[in-house]
């Protein structure tokens, strides 16, 4: 572990180092580029806080050992690109249904498939949403910075422990591969689970207004019955529509109810903003940019940055598109948050996309460009 | 000798209580009770037991049945699952309940990786020859040959032998038995359970639903387990231990009830007793008991009826022990890591 | 103000790693400093290269256009990264690579030889060459000074490669020919 102070560090390491910081002390992966130095560091770092590092036989295996650890008691998580994030969704869909906190993190690259090995993409943030079947909600968080790589991952194992949930940090091979300043604080603030106190407990099911069962974990006593069947409060399987249906609302429920606490924006000159631009992650740093020159221009532009894309935070960007002349989403895949900001803004006002493929970067003369176009 | 416990004690003790939800005369309930009997005789709390399981009948031998922890997991991941519960927590005695599809099939990889490990998790593999759960469609162990819902012209693949594959993983603890030995196969689960490394037992099971089809069986459904664990001993021969030679099969032409008048006859003036068994490589067949003697032999191997004669062992599948070892145990080793790079 | 390099050539040559002691120094110097590498299938035997960005404020962009500063270690770097230098910009190649090149080679540009490979096997080992060009930088460049960088060697580097890279930084330093260039601090 780095001592607190500054640092110049890689994207993928900080990740490593605000698993670490967060209580990870599980880890299990397979190989991939741009994901593997988040691998090379748990594996040096965990052991020397006792935690575990396994290289599994591939990302399926990966992710299911992490559920496994993840009810033996540990804060878990793997981390992987496309092809692996594409294998690993049947169990991240068993962690939904069996509220399995672990964090997934997904450097993403650029795909389909093989794609671009080596270069960066924001492509899989419906996969994020959507990837596993069956209905769910997800909570994904989206770091622009070194800095951010550390954050939150921290703030993903917080998210995970509080709501019994997987939690994606949707990165990209950019983020994940630059090498940049980062502070480490003295000390971090982590959450955890909450476990039952008493001799009983109904692991899927709960009274609690935040809907969030309490987590016992294997050995200790509750003999468990854990499965992705449909089940009842009390883990036994049982596929009548009440049991499914109440399963399934409350999983989706419990992230829904807390939105305003989940959601987490960076607003940059929006007050007296026309043009609004809509970014996250690595195509939010051009955007910066671009904003920063526009108004040096006089043109009256401002960036809403998402950190967290889900759940996707409707409200905030509503209110966005009832002051905006245009919106302007900048994006490296086809446009794909633009759908969502269009599905909220409802024609309230002009959505454009600055929507780029290839592996690489808009440029801040293109996204200042558009800006300009619609100023 | 210990004075035999009754099935409620086993019950109360072990199993939670639901209906059962396996078929009528399926071999789960007896992998339960050695089970169940293992871990009694071992006096291992059933709350220090985690009991994983994948997709397929086999998965739920534990969930819900055993009453301790379960983890019922996807199809076929039900090893990897289990390497991570056993790797942050190696208190937890870690058993794997999986089939010959979960487990040869969809879940093969992870098998034989967590054999190479050598991560201490006792696995019982149920082969049933099948997909069972599924409709009966072809498994990696269906044998060539076979017709299947998948595989109404018969077959085209050959059959994994999971044993030899487990121990040519790495498994350092590696038993095959069928739901017929139920003395030899719970010793064994406790062995396993006792073995500090991969212990692997793959059980022959019954399935009377799906391998009444398979095996060309047309009695009616309650005749069949019997019928089909007796096959299982009949097609069987256990490993180091000494077989009785004194037999053969004759492989009937047409009707294994014809061929068996015939060779009755054929055999009159002999001392020999003969009957008609089920083989599971050569089919309905007429066994033949005799002492060794050439001319028995000789008369029946002009016979019309008699396609041919067949050895003793001839197709049989071989069960006992196959590996018993000591090598470095993996959680063993990631502990020991952690100890050195002054992690505790 | 900021500053681009751009450093290339076939993987297997250290360029990750001149990248890395490079930004090291200017982050310890006080800058912000932002590193992009390739890496993955190009890391070793195609061509490769580490990119530098240092400011005096904060970075945001992360897309290099031309940069200002060019290091080249290899023939056909040079002839992938030539167009990547500003006009004016400021190239430091090991010779071989220019008596090997049988291409084109641009005017405007400030291009500046060091015989790096062959002053790096002199002293033992080719793979120094990155830092011969290094040290040759900082003697030419006010962009980094020669102890900071081997401050860089000496808190990063394992202790057996230690000496033969300061070595290397040294030689370099003394061996590159002319004065400063116009390419400032930030």
């Amino acid at each position: 572990m780095l001592r607190p102070g500054r640092h110049l560090l890689l994207g993928n390491e900080a990740c490593a180092e605000g698993a670490i910081r967060a209580g990870c002390r599980f880890f299990a992966g397979y190989p991939i580029t741009p994901a593997n130095e988040i691998s090379h560091r748990m594996a040096a770092e965990l052991p020397r806080v006792g935690g575990y590092f396994l290289q599994m036989e591939d990302e399926i295996a990966s992710i299911a050992a992490v559920i496994g650890a993840s009810w033996a008691g540990a804060k878990a998580m793997t981390a992987t690109s496309g092809p692996g994030y594409s294998l690993m969704q049947e169990n991240i869909g068993y962690a939904h249904m069996t509220e399995t906190p672990c964090v997934v993190v997904n450097v993403q690259r650029s795909g389909p498939s093989t794609g671009q090995a080596t270069l960066p993409s924001q492509q899989d943030i419906y996969q994020a949403k959507y990837g596993a079947h069956g209905d769910y909600e997800v909570l994904a968080l989206s770091p622009w910075s070194v800095q951010e790589m550390f954050d939150l991952t921290l703030r993903a194992f917080n998210l995970a422990e509080k709501f019994r949930t997987p939690v994606m940090l949707m990165t990209d091979g950019l983020i994940g591969h630059i090498k940049e300043k980062i502070v480490i604080p003295e000390e971090v603030e982590t959450t955890e689970r909450r476990k039952p106190a008493g001799e009983a407990c109904t692991p899927f099911g709960t009274d609690d207004p935040c809907l969030v069962p309490e987590m016992p974990r294997f050995g200790d006593g509750y003999k468990l019955l854990v499965t992705g069947s449909a089940h009842r409060p009390t883990g036994v399987r049982d596929y009548t529509p009440m049991y499914h249906q109440m399963k399934v609302n409350r999983i989706r429920e419990k992230i829904m109810i807390a939105i305003d606490e989940v959601s987490d924006v960076v607003k940059t000159e929006l007050d007296d903003a026309e043009v609004v631009v809509i970014s996250f992650g690595a195509s939010a740093r051009p955007s910066y940019g671009a904003v920063k020159k526009a108004r040096k221009d006089g043109i009256k532009a401002g960036l809403f940055r998402l950190r967290t894309l889900w759940p996707f935070p409707e409200k905030l960007v509503s209110d966005l598109v009832d002051d905006a002349k245009t919106v302007l989403v900048v994006e490296m895949n086809v446009g794909k948050l633009a759908k969502e900001v269009e599905r909220v803004a409802c024609g309230r006002s002009k959505v454009a996309s600055v929507a780029k493929i290839g592996g690489v970067l808009p440029t801040v003369e293109e996204i200042y460009g558009s800006i300009r176009r619609f100023a | 000798m210990m004075p035999a416990k009754p099935l409620s004690y086993y019950r109360d003790k072990y199993i939670r209580n639901q209906p059962s939800a396996f078929c009528v005369g399926c071999g789960n309930g007896t992998i339960l009770n050695c089970f169940t009997r293992a871990v009694d005789d071992l006096e291992i709390p059933p709350e220090k037991i985690l009991c994983v399981s994948g997709i397929g009948c086999s998965a739920w031998i534990p969930s819900p049945n055993f009453n301790g922890d379960t983890l019922h997991t996807t199809h076929g991941r039900a090893l990897a699952f289990a390497t991570g519960a056993k790797a942050f927590n190696s208190d937890l005695t870690t058993v794997v309940f999986t089939g010959d599809g979960d487990g040869a099939g969809i879940g093969g990889n992870h098998l034989i990786h967590a054999a190479r490990r050598n991560i201490d998790i006792t696995t019982i593999l149920v082969n049933n020859l099948s997909y069972a759960m599924t409709g009966g469609q072809i498994a990696p162990t269906t044998h060539r040959g076979e017709r299947t819902v998948t595989s109404p012209y018969g077959n085209p693949e050959n059959p994994f032998d999971m044993t030899r594959l487990a121990a040519a993983a790495g498994a350092t603890y590696v038993a095959r038995w069928t739901t017929w030995h139920v003395l030899e196969l719970t010793r064994s689960i406790k062995e396993a359970l006792q073995h500090p490394g991969f212990a692997f037992i793959e059980v022959l099971s019954q399935c009377p639903i799906q391998q009444r089809r398979m095996f060309g069986m047309q009695d009616p459904i309650h005749r069949l387990p019997n019928r089909i664990l007796e096959m299982f001993e009949e097609s069987t021969y256990i490993r180091k231990r000494p077989e009785p030679m004194g037999y053969r099969y004759a492989v009937p032409k047409e009707f294994p009830d014809k061929a068996f008048e015939k060779i009755n006859e054929a055999l009159r003036r002999y001392e020999a007793s003969t009957r008609i068994v089920d083989h599971m490589e050569l089919g309905r067949v007429v066994k033949i008991e005799a002492e060794e003697d050439e001319d028995v032999w000789g008369a029946l191997a002009n016979l019309e009826a008699v396609e041919r004669i067949s050895g003793p062992l001839e197709g049989k599948i071989e069960l006992g022990l196959f590996v018993k070892e000591e090598r470095p145990e993996f959680t063993d080793t990631l502990r020991r890591i952690i100890r050195d790079s002054g992690g505790r | 103000m900021e500053k681009s390099i751009l450093i290339s050539g076939t993987g297997g040559q250290g360029i990750v790693a001149a990248g890395e002691f490079l930004s090291e120094a200017l982050f310890t110097a006080g800058y912000e400093v932002i590193n992009i590498r390739s890496y993955g299938s190009e890391a070793r035997g195609g061509s490769c290269r580490s990119e530098v960005l240092v400011s005096d404020s904060e970075i945001y962009d992360l897309s290099l256009g031309e940069v200002d500063i060019l290091i080249v270690l290899s023939v056909p770097a040079f002839r992938r990264y030539q167009d990547r230098a500003k006009a004016g910009g400021f190239v430091l190649v090991d010779s071989e690579v220019i008596e090997k090149y049988d291409g084109e080679i641009r005017e405007d540009i400030e291009l500046v030889q060091v015989r790096a490979g062959e002053i790096a096997l002199g002293l033992g080992n080719s793979i120094v060459a990155n830092m011969v060009l290094l040290g040759a930088l900082a003697k030419r460049s006010a962009l980094i000074k020669l102890d900071n960088l081997k401050d860089a060697v000496r808190t990063r580097m394992r202790p057996s490669m230690q000496e033969i890279n300061l070595r290397a930084l040294d030689a370099g330093y003394a061996r590159v020919r002319g004065a400063q260039t116009r390419v400032e601090m930030p």
